[in-house]
């Protein structure tokens, strides 16, 4: 199994988008806030769940996963690294994308809704072509 | 199975506590200071190795324990590790205990002393004495925790 993991430094919502946008590449427009709310939803994602790494599909070959850790994300990657062995698999098949954005406010869908236009615009700019 | 010790820096708390389950130190009465500062890995890991896992040694039935620091939010970190383990492995093979919440101040200055403020000649002893002061918690936790292996040891080998 190869995965990437988009992991931003607050309750998730960054980390959310990045994962939508990535799934959701293959579409010609840009998903609206309601549609990324919806799926996040489908994901099972729960706001109070801080640190759980919610499954987001399939993108590029590689499952994608999401994660908010509300602090230092460095300090985690080195946690899953060490522990991915332990668990036969090895950390080379997957991809940590640690955002620099956050978004410490979003703690609901409703504020996810509200600050998609701006995140998912930072989010794009931060993420590159 | 696999026992994890975790608290902020893998420096104090979880080391004395994977040390207590090791038998390193004692569990019928205090350790001195010496024998706190003796240990190899007390107050020695640095700002970088935070997040690392430290394997410390296999106990008595066979189980590996292991000390982890996870920063300055362990549960939600260790929500993480578990959710990953979820994805991959077995739940029951990994089990993870938070020694922080163990510690008294005492010792959680000391260890901010020395190991974030580099006053390690004031902050070593005095984590030490606040690892004295709380050496009943961590000797607590880690009875229940053996008593947990235990049983799970046991239901497992059927």
């Amino acid at each position: 199994m190869k995965g990437r993991v988009y992991l931003s430094e607050d309750s998730g919502g960054c980390a959310l988008i990045a994962a939508a946008l990535d799934v959701m590449s293959d579409r010609k427009e840009m998903p609206t806030a309601q549609e990324v709310a919806l799926w996040g939803m489908q994901t099972g994602m729960q706001w109070s769940r801080t640190g759980w790494l919610w499954p987001a599909g399939e993108a590029r070959g590689r499952s994608v996963f999401f994660c908010g850790v509300e602090s230092r994300a460095p300090i985690l990657e080195r946690s899953l690294h060490c522990l991915m062995p332990m668990l036969g698999v090895s950390p080379l098949h997957w991809e940590f994308v640690r955002l620099r954005i956050k978004a410490p406010r979003v703690r609901s869908w409703r504020e996810l809704v509200r600050e998609y236009p701006r995140l998912s615009r930072l989010i794009r700019e931060e993420m590159g072509p | 199975m696999r026992i994890f010790y975790y608290c902020y820096g893998s420096a104090h708390s979880s080391v004395i506590a994977a040390a207590i389950h090791l038998g390193m130190l004692p569990s019928r009465r205090l350790p001195t200071i010496s024998e706190i500062c003796s240990l190899p890995d007390f107050d020695r890991t640095s700002e970088q190795q935070l997040g690392m896992i430290h394997y410390k040694g296999r106990d008595e039935w066979g189980n590996r324990v292991y000390t982890v620091g996870l920063g300055s939010k362990p549960v939600v970190a260790c929500r993480t590790l578990q959710s990953m383990i979820h994805l991959l492995g077995d739940p029951e093979d990994f089990r993870f205990y938070n020694a922080l919440h163990c510690l008294k101040l005492s010792g959680k200055v000391g260890g901010a002393l020395s190991r974030r403020y580099g006053l390690r000649c004031i902050g070593r002893p005095l984590a030490a004495w606040g690892v004295r002061r709380s050496y009943s918690l961590l000797v607590a936790l880690v009875e229940s925790v053996k008593e947990e292996v235990r049983v799970a040891s046991r239901d497992l080998s059927g």
